[in-house]
Formats: C-alpha cells, structure tokens, sequence
C-alpha cells in the first residue's frame, strides 16, 4: 500500500477520470485503506453527482417563454382593461339618471334590485 | 460477493485493466463516431455484440464507480459492485430481458440496487427476507432521506445555478455538455467543441472551483 496522502487535485482529478492508469491504482490502493482520503474521494464523487443536478437545473432554467408570456399576460390585461372602461362609460352615457355621482349610482342599482324583487314575486306566484 | 475472476464473463470483456481504466478513451472493436454512436452502441450490445458491450463498459463503468463512491462505499467495493452490475445486464440481455439500454443510467441504477442489497445483507437481515422493494425503490429516488435536507440541496443547486450562469459561455457550455442530460465523456466533450482533452479538464476543474463553494456550503448541518 501507498502511505502518501492523495492530494486533493489528484482525488479531483481521479473522480474526472484524469489521473494516468499507474497513479490511478496507488490512489485507489491508498484510499482502500486510509479513511481521511476514501472520506475526501466520497466528497469529491458527491460534487461530481450533484453537478448533474446542478447541469440539469441550468438546463431546464432558461425559460426564456415566460416574459414572453408574461407579456402576452399583460397585454391581454390591458386590452381587457380598456374593454371594460369603455364599456362602463358606454353605459353610463347610455343610461338616463336623475342625479350625478353616487347617487345616481345608487339610484341605478335601486332600479335593478326593484326589477329583481318584481320578477321573484312573479315567479313565486306572488 | 462474487468476484469478476470467480464468475466465468459472460463475454470476457471487463478485465482488469478495464476495470482501471480511465473512461476517456475506450479502445474499441466498434467504431466511434462524434455523436450518435451511443445509441448505435446499445442497439448493438442489446443484440449480443461482445465489443459493444466492453465498449459501453469502458465508457461507463467509471461513472457507475463514481455514484458508487458518492453514496460512501470504499473504492474497493464499488468497483466490484459496479462489475458485477454490469455482468447482470449483459445476463439480463442474454435471457431477452432487457429491451432498452439507457446508460449510464441504468447500469447506476443496477449498481446501487446491489449496493442497497449488500448493505441490507451486511446489516444483518436474515438470509430469506423478502427484499424491501419500496425500501429500496425510495432510496434509489431520493438519496437524501428527509424533506429538509432535500430542501437545502435544492438550495444550494439554486445557488450552483446561479454561480454557474456567470461563468462564461463555453465554459457553460462544456459543463453542460459533461454533466447534463446527454452525459458525454470528456474525450466527446473535446470533439465538440474542438477544444483538446485537457483544456476540457481544466475548464471543469475551474467551473467545479467556483461551484464547489455553494455546493459544500453549510453541508456539515445537514
């Protein structure tokens, strides 16, 4: 067995499939039987792994799609916007009232809660 | 557990020195193209092609050894463990049970199966138990254990991300190449992109540098 420590750039380069075959077998020989650098190999095989996890996130994060999405969001809102500030002011031109402001606006929904008593009272029988 | 030398191969074709070998250049009978031959590899292998089977050996068996490692089995183990991993897929493919090869994935996945029975065996379970099939199926997806520390993996991967998009551009792009989804050697690696072997290397060992930091951050709480 080898008693020279594995650095660690050669247990890198190890888990990178770098190292020549020759140094290769010492460091495998030596971290068969040393603790401290099979410890350190382990910790050097994780980062190789979570590096997959890492690649595979930066695969799946450049959604480039989303402000374009985010976009088409915001211009639907707008367009939905405007449609209902045209349609409100379309109806209040529309409707005849006998005030202004509030009590207009009140005057119109008293209107319509009426209409809606008069057709339950019909449909009631009453 | 059965050693390589005690089990007759069932096409000779991991020796020793194989078993060594770095998995960057394989030396092989069946032709290597830059790109596709991998899919024309396993299409072979899984038609009984000796040499394409020592070359996917050659190619994988170190990322197999490597996952092994990662999960805390000695060297010494791992590398018999990934052996005989690869001896139950060329016998799976041999009885026709094995209709797709998708590696390295599979042969890690095979490879940590035995390793999850041996440390079953080794912990003392009686010799006829029923393998814990859920047990093991878990582990196999969720090496981490509990939601916590899986939480905080995320995190750091999030942050990994990150230090990883200010890398530069070919440097991304040679990591991606190696660790994401289509996995290729270094040697591939440097045909693509038309840098040399050991420039491949040396971008990784920098990129790994600057991503080692976020990934062991904290690592000792969890």
């Amino acid at each position: 067995m080898s008693h020279r420590h594995a650095t660690s750039a050669e247990l890198e380069l190890y888990v990178l499939g770098g190292l020549d075959p020759e140094r290769a077998a010492v460091v495998e020989e030596h971290c068969a039987s040393c603790d401290a650098c099979a410890r350190g190999l382990a910790g050097e095989a994780r980062l190789e792994v979570a590096f997959e996890q890492v690649a595979r996130r930066a695969e799946r994060a450049p959604v480039v799609a989303r402000p374009v999405r985010a976009a088409a969001y915001g211009a639907a809102g707008l367009v939905a916007m405007a449609a209902a500030v045209l349609l409100w002011f379309g109806r209040a031109a529309a409707t005849p009232t006998t005030g202004e402001g509030t009590a207009a606006a009140a005057h119109h929904t008293m209107q319509d809660g009426a209409i809606l008593d008069a057709r339950n009272d019909a449909l009631d029988g009453g | 557990m059965k050693s390589f030398a005690d089990a007759a191969p069932p096409f000779g074709f991991f020796s020793a020195a194989a078993a060594q070998r770095a998995p960057a250049a394989p030396s092989v009978a069946v032709p290597l193209g830059p790109a596709g031959d991998d899919g024309a590899l396993c299409s072979a292998a899984l038609g009984g092609d000796a040499h394409a089977w020592s070359a996917l050996v050659d190619r994988y068996n170190h990322r197999v050894v490597v996952a092994l490692l990662a999960r805390g089995i000695r060297i010494d183990r791992a590398k018999d463990i990934a052996q005989e991993a690869w001896m139950r897929l060329v016998e799976q493919q041999r009885l026709g049970k094995l209709d797709r090869l998708q590696l390295p994935g599979l042969a890690i996945t095979q490879a940590t199966f035995l390793a999850l029975e041996a440390q079953r065996r080794d912990a003392g379970a009686r010799k006829h138990d029923p393998i814990d099939e859920p047990k093991i199926a878990s582990a196999l997806a969720d090496p981490h254990g509990d939601a916590e520390s899986r939480m905080m993996t995320e995190e750091r991967v999030a942050r990994a991300v990150e230090v990883l998009s200010r890398c530069s551009p070919s440097a991304r792009k040679v990591f991606r190449l190696a660790y994401g989804g289509e996995g290729l050697s270094h040697a591939e690696v440097a045909r693509r992109v038309g840098l040399s072997l050991q420039r491949v290397r040396q971008i990784l060992c920098e990129v790994r540098a600057k991503l080692r930091a976020e990934l062991e951050e904290g690592e000792d709480e969890t």
